[in-house]
């Protein structure tokens, strides 16, 4: 299924068990979608998240969040820029789901036509809104055992 | 662990993790900056497409637990990508539904890029080789055939269900979409297919 170009950081960091417990390095695997962002539209959404107007429609339990703290940032470090590269907002401003929850299919009362992001693997599928990935734009979760990131 | 970085690059957004404050570029994929610049996480395939077509492909599917809503995104105006490391190829969907299956060689790997004939939300990048035989896929009707040896492709799973190669399954590679403007941006060597 995989095409072998593509390094995994560290196959030792799987870990299919510790499903609350990540690996010590990131997410070996990742869902990969463009969403051509202009800096507005990124203000823009920011300021959705900073007004909360939306929270009280939101379903999805985000769970508590423990960030770390001190982490390394090579922006704030002075290191080089890559040319294109605009810091815009601090980290995680725009919250990524950290702990998604799901409903069967029967269970959920979308619109067929409702764009989704599709992931397969293992004998275990999921499906991830588009209009919902717009706000938030990251979720991390698991497959198949296996740990993703599906990005939007 | 991944985090949203904040930043954009070349337009796109960017990831940091948890674990060495690395910064990451989406649509490569790659560290850019901090101490695992240069590393590559690891592509899977997925499918943008409609809840419908999701469905009927995933009868056991879940759904992320929130509210699914009509999006100004459409497929049809957008690219398939596939990016293998060493070389990466641009497909977009509008030539693909005007043309047919793009039958290619991406980084030595024969890839067949399909959209479905009877639905053109559902498409796949296949490994369009079968042993020793690679194919070459086309649209006859609503079918999907080879033109080696005639054989009718199922083109949401690549299995073949009638003809000589009936059984057989093409492997789906990892691809995704991407809006043209960013292929420019971030894949500038990409060959652009055009039918």
């Amino acid at each position: 299924m995989w095409v072998g170009t593509f390094s995994r950081l560290n196959p030792n960091d799987q870990d299919p068990t510790g499903r609350n417990s990540w690996p010590g390095v990131c997410v070996p695997l990742y869902v990969k979608f463009l969403y051509g962002l202009v800096g507005l539209a990124m203000f823009a959404l920011a300021a959705f998240w900073w007004v909360g107007s939306p929270a009280g429609t939101f379903q999805v339990d985000t769970g508590p969040v423990e960030l770390p703290e001190g982490v390394y940032d090579p922006v704030a470090a002075g290191e080089p820029v890559p040319d294109g590269f605009r810091q815009l907002l601090p980290r995680d401003v725009i919250l990524p789901i950290y702990n998604p929850t799901f409903r069967t299919a029967p269970e959920t009362e979308w619109p067929d036509d409702v764009l989704v992001i599709g992931v397969e693997l293992d004998g275990e599928a999921k499906a991830y809104p588009v209009s919902f990935l717009n706000r938030r734009e990251m979720v991390i979760d698991w497959i198949g055992g296996t740990p993703i990131l599906v990005s939007w | 662990m991944l985090g949203n970085q904040g930043a954009l690059l070349g337009n796109a957004m960017t990831w940091w993790d948890h674990d060495t404050g690395s910064v990451w570029s989406q649509p490569l994929g790659e560290a850019v900056m901090g101490p695992r610049t240069g590393d590559r996480l690891e592509l899977m395939a997925a499918q943008l497409t409609s809840w419908d077509t999701w469905k009927e492909d995933h009868p056991s599917t879940v759904a992320l637990d929130a509210p699914g809503q009509g999006s100004r995104f459409r497929l049809a105006s957008m690219t398939i990508v596939a990016d293998f490391g060493d070389e990466a190829g641009v497909y977009p969907v509008a030539a693909l539904s005007e043309y047919g299956p793009a039958n290619d060689v991406i980084a030595g790997v024969p890839i067949s890029v399909v959209l479905d004939p009877t639905a053109p939300d559902r498409w796949k990048v296949f490994h369009r080789r079968v042993g020793d035989e690679i194919l070459t896929l086309s649209v006859s009707g609503d079918d999907l055939v080879d033109m080696e040896t005639g054989s009718v492709w199922d083109p949401s799973n690549g299995r073949a269900l009638s003809g000589p190669l009936d059984g057989e399954i093409l492997d789906v590679l990892p691809g995704f979409t991407a809006f043209e403007r960013d292929t420019r941006t971030f894949w500038p060597d990409a060959k652009v297919w055009e039918g």
